[in-house]
């Protein structure tokens, strides 16, 4: 696969270089911000990026992400986060990234995480809260992509207790409309209920409640 | 006779990352790669490492302790210190603690190898753009050293005791109290002190003295 590998830490990103390279794969370019990331983006089109996320994204790793996501589709992103919060994962699961991996990951892991990207899959650190599953949770993870934009909106509706005629009334649908995608959420999210939707889309932040202006303003990400 | 390094990063990742790194290197063995803490000084010095490469951004200022505390020791390996930033304040301080280099995590990995050779050859490196501005710092701090003893040297002992007790949190009550003096006993000393500082208010005394005061308390400082 072609990368392009994007940290503030250029020594990391020559060190990956370095290994990656010895397995075959080619770094196509290093960039040390976010917007230097976009621009390698842009001239080499590379099959995966690894992007970083650090404290506050002062830098704007999630900017850079969703730029990435939304003019360069071809290219998947993995973003590597000196943060493990919830609230920072599911920020970069809506910029559409492919994957999120904590800096305490092993090199192998990311490595492998990469290789799935680039080959159309996603990866979401285990161990990080953001992906945290109750002890004992038997229902499997499903990929928020599945859903439509439009899908989501109502998943978040229905997370927010909206009744069917307000959501249709909000959403300028008509009603019968509204329950085909209600139907499609519950199908898609493997459940029997609204009830169990929504307990299930909070449980696996599926949606995210908070946009980028809260969380901003989060303590974890301030 | 290659050199041998210690790894000492927060993130795992690139703990792991510039191991593999360094050991492509023919004349470079790494000892040890750890992350999230910083081990205690008396494990390093047990692996016997030629070159410690150290987080400076860990937490809680451990670098710099750890720094301070290798330094003093024999066998000491040269610390490489490393951070995403490279202000003259942060290295003038690594300097202070013993630090052999400091390499900001933006540099290319050429160039922290050959910091790592230099070092382990008994040179030291400052990043060149900041090198100025350290030297400046770590004067500046001495000459003002000078002063702060001087001020200090003009005053009695027991207008010092006075003004440690205030530096520690004690009120003017509790200073007559311990020092088994009267309240305006206190006050002469206090305006005394304040005359000979040349300030008008307790607080800036203390706090012009504070330092000082502190250095000879605990006998840290012979300078």
């Amino acid at each position: 696969m072609r990368l392009v590998l994007c940290d503030g830490n250029r020594i990391l990103c020559e060190a990956l270089a370095a290994i990656l390279e010895a397995r075959g794969h080619q770094v196509a370019a290093i960039a040390t911000t976010p917007a230097g990331g976009v621009g390698a983006v842009a001239v080499h089109g590379p099959d995966v990026v690894l992007l970083d996320l650090r404290r506050g994204d002062s830098a704007g790793g999630l900017a850079a992400a969703r730029t990435i996501r939304q003019y360069y589709p071809g290219t998947a992103v993995l973003m590597l986060s000196s943060l493990t919060e919830r609230a920072a994962c599911s920020a970069a699961r809506r910029a559409g990234v492919g994957g999120f991996l904590g800096k305490d990951q092993s090199v192998e892991r990311i490595v492998t995480a990469l290789e799935v990207i680039a080959a159309g899959g996603a990866v979401f650190d285990p161990a990080g809260p953001g992906h945290a599953r109750p002890a004992g949770g038997r229902r499997p993870a499903f990929p928020p992509c599945a859903l439509t934009p439009r899908e989501k909106e109502v998943l978040r509706r229905i997370v927010a207790g909206q009744s069917t005629v307000r959501m249709a009334d909000e959403m300028k649908i008509t009603t019968s409309t509204l329950r085909t995608y209600v139907k499609n959420v519950l199908t898609k999210t493997g459940s029997h209920s609204r009830l169990q939707a929504a307990a299930l889309a909070a449980r696996q932040d599926l949606i995210g409640d908070a946009t980028e202006q809260d969380l901003a303003g989060t303590p974890q990400l301030a | 006779m290659g050199i041998s390094v210690f790894i000492i990063d927060q993130e795992r990742t690139f703990a792991d990352a510039l191991a593999a790194r360094l050991e492509a290197e023919e004349d470079v063995q790494v000892v040890v790669a750890v992350h999230r803490r910083a081990p205690a000084a008396s494990l390093i010095l047990a692996r016997h490492a030629d070159v410690v490469i150290l987080d400076a951004d860990l937490p809680h200022n451990a670098a710099i302790r750890l720094c301070e505390e290798l330094s003093g020791r024999q066998d000491a390996p040269r610390v490489v210190l490393l951070s995403y930033a490279a202000d003259a304040e942060r290295i003038a301080a690594a300097v202070r603690a013993g630090a052999a280099a400091w390499v900001s995590k933006d540099e290319s990995l050429a160039q922290l190898l050959d910091v790592i050779r230099r070092v382990a050859a008994g040179q030291t490196w400052i990043p060149p753009a900041e090198i100025g501005n350290v030297l400046r710092l770590l004067l500046r701090e001495r000459e003002q050293r000078r002063e702060d003893d001087k001020l200090l040297a003009a005053l009695t002992p027991r207008e010092r005791e006075v003004l440690t007790c205030l530096a520690d949190g004690a009120g003017r009550r509790d200073v007559a109290d311990l020092l088994h003096v009267s309240a305006n006993t206190v006050r002469t000393h206090l305006q005394n002190v304040m005359a000979k500082l040349g300030v008008h208010s307790t607080l800036e005394a203390v706090a012009l003295t504070r330092a000082q005061l502190e250095r000879a308390a605990e006998g840290l400082d012979p300078r």
